[in-house]
């Protein structure tokens, strides 16, 4: 089975625990490297972060169960790399807006 | 080292739900409400139990520890209904705002310590400062003796208080301690004259 290397998550999450915690328990689960969370959007009692994991064999349950946990919701998830390579998102002609003449 | 990962790891805990619940300073605002509710109360009774002429220290020890276990119970239970009400309203409206149940989370985990720190600290704080107070008329002295160091005891509680106060909220903890002392001689004045009208 291949390894997933890459998750990009949309989660929606209270303030508190605050993304410092989050963050610090999302690392210690085996098979993550590293990860980024970024909040793009605050509300009064939530915010909308971005969390980007990487690592050499990322268990999605178990960073769905911290993440639950923690009171946050997944929205979606927006971007996932497995394998052996990390494999560069391809470019096509809908990328550039190339337009039928 | 087990033992000491393990209470590392419950210590980590705890802290992670004071930040949560804010349960740390609810705790103190409430030991300081009513430690104070019981240095007065007791200070009442000694009045009372002085100017009805009680000369008998277990009659004013048994009337203190009465007043102190129904303050215990009624600090415990009062806490925790009311911590209960507000933690459930906070956590329904965190749930309609994230659009999922928050049951046996770290949200509504440490909703619950908070109750419970706030229900013991409410409890316990007026039986204790109550039970310090009327401590002398469990001592081998005369019952002069007896009422004045509980006096003097209730006095000190209110002032190390007023002084605690002082320093949490970084002013002066001598301002702090005899703005203690002035609600404890307030008290005494108005419990004399009132008594002294009713003998």
């Amino acid at each position: 089975m291949g390894q997933t290397r890459l998750i990009v998550l949309d989660v929606l999450k209270p303030h508190s625990p605050s993304i410092l915690e989050l963050a610090e328990r999302l690392t210690t689960l085996p098979g993550v490297g590293g990860v980024d969370i970024t909040i793009f959007e605050m509300d009064r009692k939530v915010e909308n972060a971005k969390i980007t994991l990487q690592g050499e064999d990322l268990q999605y349950e178990e960073i769905l169960r911290v993440i639950m946990d923690a009171g946050g919701t997944v929205h979606s998830v927006d971007k996932v790399q497995a394998g052996r390579l990390i494999v560069a998102e391809a470019k096509t002609p809908q990328d550039t807006g190339a337009q039928m003449r | 080292m087990a033992m000491r990962e393990r209470i590392r790891a419950y210590m980590k805990k705890i802290s992670a739900y004071n930040r949560i619940s804010h349960s740390d300073e609810i705790g103190r605002r409430y030991f300081a409400m009513n430690a104070f509710d019981g240095i007065l109360t007791t200070l009442g009774i000694l009045f009372g139990s002085y100017a009805g002429n009680i000369r008998e220290p277990h009659v004013v020890f048994i009337t203190g520890m009465g007043a102190a276990v129904a303050m215990g119970v009624s600090g415990f239970w009062g806490a925790y209904e009311t911590e209960r009400a507000e933690r459930s309203r906070d956590l329904k409206e965190l749930e309609d705002a994230t659009l999922r149940s928050l049951a046996d989370t770290e949200i509504s985990r440490a909703g619950d310590f908070a109750v419970w720190t706030a229900s013991i600290i409410d409890g316990v704080s007026p039986f204790a400062a109550a039970m310090l107070v009327i401590f002398p008329f469990f001592l081998p002295l005369s019952i002069e003796r007896m009422y004045l160091s509980a006096t003097v005891l209730a006095f000190l509680s209110l002032a190390a208080l007023g002084a605690y106060l002082g320093s949490l909220s970084k002013k002066s903890m001598t301002k702090g301690a005899l703005k203690m002392v002035l609600a404890g001689v307030i008290s005494a004045a108005i419990s004399v004259l009132l008594i002294g009208k009713a003998v």
